[in-house]
């Protein structure tokens, strides 16, 4: 049996409204100072999918989740 | 791992994919629906993962740089695998050329991008489990 909570964690990583253009800008850091080779740390990638694709899924996922709260009521 | 009454055997399946964060969301989906998932975010990484995965299912992202999906699905079936998985070939290349290359590179099934999931869960729930 699917649980709710388990579309709505997809749902909300579908929800999340990163456009496919953002830069990903990793943090220079330098240590110690004045070191030679400096590292780059990145942050986590945020989660991106193509609009049309995100908007399609999302539509399915929101439909499976109702006709799931349905069959429950 | 929980299962649906509508899937009774849990599917093993690879989904290779460029594009990371579809394959994440498709992954997330499978899980959701009972099967075990792993993702691939290349072809080269997929082949490589069949070692260890002895996966039912591979869905497989066409237009891939370095390698296409027509050659790893080649690729795939030149291997010496236990049983022979059901390939999935997830694309935006819709044309009857694309399907007849499909066809010829060893793919079963041509589902166009983005998918209708419900197709797709009914595919892997009609397809056979492990043996």
């Amino acid at each position: 049996m699917k649980a709710g909570g388990a579309f709505d964690t997809l749902l909300s990583l579908l929800e999340t409204r990163v456009p496919r253009t953002t830069s990903h800008r990793g943090t220079l850091i330098v240590d110690p100072p004045g070191a030679v080779q400096p590292f780059v740390e990145k942050e986590p990638r945020p989660f991106s999918l193509h609009r049309h694709l995100r908007r399609c899924y999302l539509q399915q996922i929101r439909l499976m989740r109702d006709c799931h709260e349905e069959r429950i009521w | 791992m929980d299962t649906d009454a509508a899937y009774p055997v849990p599917k093993r399946v690879l989904v290779i994919d460029d594009d990371v964060d579809a394959a994440r969301m498709l992954a997330m989906y499978l899980d959701l629906e009972g099967h075990s998932v792993q993702t691939a975010g290349n072809a080269r990484d997929g082949i490589h993962k069949l070692a260890d995965f002895d996966a039912d299912v591979i869905l497989l992202d066409l237009r891939m740089p370095e390698m296409t999906g027509f050659e790893a699905a080649r690729q795939i079936r030149g291997l010496n695998l236990p049983r022979r998985p059901l390939i999935v070939a997830t694309t935006g290349c819709n044309g009857a050329h694309d399907r007849s290359a499909c066809e010829d590179a060893g793919i079963d099934v041509h589902l166009a991008k983005p998918l209708e999931l419900d197709v797709l869960s009914r595919l892997l729930a009609s397809s056979l489990g492990p043996q």
